[in-house]
């Protein structure tokens, strides 16, 4: 699987990050690519409405308290991914994109190859990018003190980062 | 391994058919599960909006004259929501069809062609009584099921096909 | 299906009402947007459970408890020091007028802590194998080596003395500890956050009457994106002192 882009998405559906990491996909405008985050920003909380509404599901509030009471007993947090019920991956001809969503709203979405018939494969290996995605934002970005939240990120750091595990 | 329901959608964005399917719970599973109708659901409208975003999106980020290959757009194949999975077809006269599943289930488009190319071609496209347009007319009143494909031999037959797969339960 | 409208993004808080804050807490909830992470008094509750209250002073496991010549190594997370030190940064940007300004007062806040650490590590050290340097390339070996290590954890990478002048010298660390998550942006030009660590070395050498000035700079090599060197500049006097002595 190779990735081919990295978003990153603050919890009001701006972009705060992109990065075309390998070659793959077409080249658009900066506004077109805050349409796009804007976009996928709104089907994801569309989706959360909809998952509820197909079938009796537990609600994203009863997700939540588990993942909190959970947290409280044994103080770790279980599962890093605070998607469950929103819009989690798309598989087209020639990209699949993948969202995850952190316990803050923060949405990492990245786009990578597509890989028919290794859906399982495709899954963990998309979710080992997010894993060492999270691990590079909480240092390079959160740590950082010229960094303001739910804006833009330029450090050069989390750049040379996010490179390095991609490629 | 489940399917949970299966829509059509028409080239003017209206769902002209649903179905919904209700499994039994496995423990006190009596035989297969019962199929029923339910028409007054705004769920259709949120599926075709995510729909027609995310088909957009995946036409925007690859450019189709740069694929040498590929003739046309890039096509959306599934998209998972929660513990869903939609699978989609999408057919020259911009008939969507969409059949959710479980998330265990790879790919659908074999299916997915099949409904479209046998049973919708055969029950409704050749069926002389058949419309094949469901444009909901002017005077159309509330709660009235004009505009949805009410065919009972496209109806039967889906229906029988669709269970008839290994994974439907 | 409820007719609620979804909010995928709130713009301000008017548009919400009290109803719409999640009851269970922490978490963003999609539908209902930026306001579903905010602090009430139930998640206050939360943060200020039995767990985290017990690290502060009063408790009895906290650090005024342990011995001060304890030869254990204590260990402290890497990512609370950072965020302490984001937080020291930022304060201290807010109260400068300038890029200068804000290295004079990194600088500053180091000194103080370089002051009172000289003394912990001569006191850890031990008695007896314990000495006081006396010469300028002495003392210099020492903040490289256990100085550094007894903050840092290691030793600092390098100990160089100057080509041209006779009065400088400089320590290189390739990865200073508490700007190693720091990326400065462009508009603030050559602004090194190890002012805070010059600062330190200042301290511990003006202490040991070692007056010196000391400043960070960044040079970055290949690997070492934060490398930076830390120039020691010892006063005349001290330089006539050492010729005097040893000369």
């Amino acid at each position: 699987m190779k990735v081919y882009s990295i978003y990153i998405l603050n919890k009001a559906g701006g972009l705060i990050y992109q990065n075309d990491v390998n070659p793959g996909l077409t080249k658009l405008t900066a506004n077109d690519y805050l349409v796009l985050a804007g976009t996928l920003h709104g089907v994801h909380a569309i989706a959360s409405k909809l998952s509820i509404n197909i079938d009796g599901m537990e609600s994203h509030q009863e997700s939540t308290a588990n993942a909190n009471s959970a947290l409280l007993v044994s103080g770790r947090s279980q599962d890093a991914n605070n998607n469950k019920s929103g819009l989690q991956s798309i598989e087209t001809d020639l990209f699949n994109l993948y969202v995850f969503q952190t316990l803050t709203g923060i949405k990492f979405i990245i786009i990578t190859s597509p890989n028919p018939g290794e859906l399982k494969k495709s899954y963990d290996s998309a979710n080992e990018v997010f894993k060492q995605l999270y691990i590079v934002y909480s240092d390079y970005v959160m740590k950082d003190p010229f960094y303001s939240l739910d804006m833009p990120i330029k450090s050069f750091l989390f750049d040379t980062k996010v490179k390095e595990f991609v490629t | 391994m489940t399917i949970y329901s299966f829509y059509i959608f028409d080239r003017h964005c209206n769902c002209i058919y649903n179905r919904e399917f209700t499994h039994l719970d496995h423990a006190n599973a009596s035989g297969v599960g019962q199929v029923n109708k339910n028409n007054d659901s705004n769920a259709s409208k949120l599926l075709f909006g995510i729909l027609y975003s995310l088909k957009t999106i995946s036409a925007k980020l690859i450019d189709s004259e740069s694929e040498a290959e590929t003739a046309v757009a890039n096509a959306l194949k599934s998209f998972t929501i929660g513990p869903y999975r939609a699978h989609y077809l999408e057919s020259l006269t911009r008939l969507k069809f969409v059949l959710v599943s479980d998330d265990n289930i790879d790919n659908l488009q074999a299916i997915l062609w099949e409904l479209y190319s046998v049973y919708y071609i055969r029950n409704v496209v050749h069926n002389g009584l058949s419309p094949i347009e469901f444009k909901q007319s002017d005077d159309f009143k509330e709660n009235e099921t004009v505009g949805k494909i009410s065919n009972s031999g496209f109806i039967t037959e889906t229906d029988q096909f669709l269970q008839s797969l290994r994974f439907f339960n | 299906m409820s007719d609620d409208i979804i909010l995928p993004s709130a713009t301000s808080m008017s548009t919400l009402t009290i109803s719409d804050v999640s009851r269970t807490g922490f978490g963003y909830n999609p539908s209902v947007g930026t306001a579903s992470n905010s602090i009430t008094s139930e998640t206050s509750n939360i943060l200020l459970n039995r767990k985290t209250i017990s690290l502060t002073p009063t408790s009895a496991n906290s650090i005024y408890d342990k011995n001060v010549s304890s030869k254990k190594i204590t260990e402290i997370s890497l990512s609370s020091l950072s965020f302490l030190f984001c937080e020291i940064v930022n304060w201290s940007h807010k109260n400068s007028k300038g890029i200068q300004d804000l290295e004079t007062r990194l600088n500053g806040l180091g000194y103080q802590i370089g002051q009172r650490f000289l003394e912990l590590t001569k006191l850890r050290e031990g008695f007896k194998n314990s000495k006081r340097e006396i010469r300028i390339i002495e003392v210099l070996q020492f903040i490289h080596g256990s100085f550094w290590k007894s903050i840092f954890g290691r030793a600092a990478n390098d100990l160089e003395k100057s080509q041209d002048v006779s009065n400088e010298y400089m320590i290189i660390d390739n990865a200073p500890l508490v700007s190693r998550f720091i990326s400065i942006p462009k508009d603030y030009g050559n602004l090194n956050c190890s002012a805070f660590m010059a600062g330190i070395i200042e301290g511990a050498l003006d202490s040991a009457s070692f007056q010196a000035d000391v400043t960070a700079h960044s040079v970055p090599v290949d690997g070492y994106p934060s490398r930076t060197v830390f120039l020691i500049k010892f006063h005349e006097s001290l330089m006539v002192r050492e010729s005097l002595r040893f000369g």
